[in-house]
């Protein structure tokens, strides 16, 4: 009788080769039936937005009142495309939960919000925590978007990213609690990290 | 959604009202019962929307469900759902006014949500 063998680590890769999506092949084929997903284009892969948890869906509805009420109705987009560095355009076309931009929507009929309109964005992880503080963050940074946001519902904690130096943020810090987030676009008004996590 | 189709179907619709605030949804999932309007934002899936989505939404009982046809500027409104149909089904067009089911003293005037 065969006993079980270990498999051996060595044969086995921790991923599959997967395709890399150009920015035109995702355009593409979000006109068809994948476009009833919710997708967006990061770094060549396509990534899900659906699967909400009511957690992660209470912090974005909180997030985006507070927003509103602070830059107005008009400059706050969710689910918005936006273009990044040129060197990463053709690869990407990131949907952030949230962007706020310097000009209100009317300036966008058209065509996306660039880097320099942008003045926050805020992504809201609950499972993909380490892909928006790593692969995410450093194209936001590439982009040079000044005040990056990541919800972690989960941790109950804001991860605040400024300072985008040569692709990488040069401040990085986590708020949770009591504490206040300062947006960097709009001195004076403060998000209390208790109020976008509802007990 | 109805419990038959609960197995497969976990829609995400592009905006929803529910008769209560979030406070009441802090884990579960809003039920039907609790939407009083649901709104998809239609570019390129609006035969999905109207067809295998209403579908969905008129099984489930929602009262109130509008497609957002933003090509033709449009709101196609259904109402009226029974026996997993809708029985009243009215496009408004860009200088007309559409009332919600649920606030019916508001009106919002189509051409307002297609600027440019």
């Amino acid at each position: 009788m065969l006993a079980p063998t270990a498999l051996n680590p060595l044969t086995l890769k921790a991923d599959p080769p997967r395709k890399r999506w150009t920015r035109a092949e995702y355009e593409s084929v979000a006109e068809t039936t994948v476009g009833q997903e919710r997708l967006e284009l990061v770094d060549g892969e396509l990534i899900s937005k659906m699967g909400k948890k009511r957690p992660h869906v209470n912090a974005l509805m909180l997030v985006h009142e507070w927003l509103a009420q602070v830059f107005g109705a008009r400059f706050v987009h969710p689910e918005a495309p936006i273009d990044v560095a040129p060197e990463d355009n053709p690869s990407s076309e990131p949907e952030p939960y949230l962007i706020v931009t310097s000009r209100d929507l009317s300036h966008f009929l058209v065509s996306n919000p660039q880097p320099a309109d942008v003045v926050l964005v805020v992504e809201i992880a609950n499972t993909t925590l380490g892909f928006d503080l790593t692969t995410r963050a450093r194209l936001h940074a590439r982009a040079g978007i000044a005040d990056y946001w990541v919800v972690d519902v989960p941790g109950w904690r804001i991860i605040v990213h400024r300072d985008p130096v040569d692709g990488v943020y040069r401040m990085v810090a986590s708020y949770a609690e009591e504490e206040l987030v300062p947006a960097l676009a709009a001195a004076g008004a403060d998000l209390r990290i208790a109020d976008i996590f509802p007990a | 959604m109805s419990h038959r189709r609960t197995i497969s179907s976990e829609p995400e619709p592009d905006l929803i009202v529910t008769s209560r605030d979030l406070s009441h949804f802090l884990v579960l999932n809003p039920q039907p019962a609790d939407v009083v309007l649901l709104v998809e934002i239609a570019n390129t899936t609006l035969g999905f929307d109207l067809t295998t989505k209403a579908r969905l939404y008129a099984r489930a009982g929602i009262a109130d469900y509008w497609v957002v046809d933003v090509p033709w500027r449009r709101i196609i409104v259904h109402r009226d759902p029974v026996d997993g149909e809708y029985r009243m089904v009215v496009s408004y067009a860009e200088g007309e006014l559409v009332s919600p089911l649920a606030a019916a003293g508001t009106e919002l005037r189509v051409r307002e949500i297609f600027p440019g």
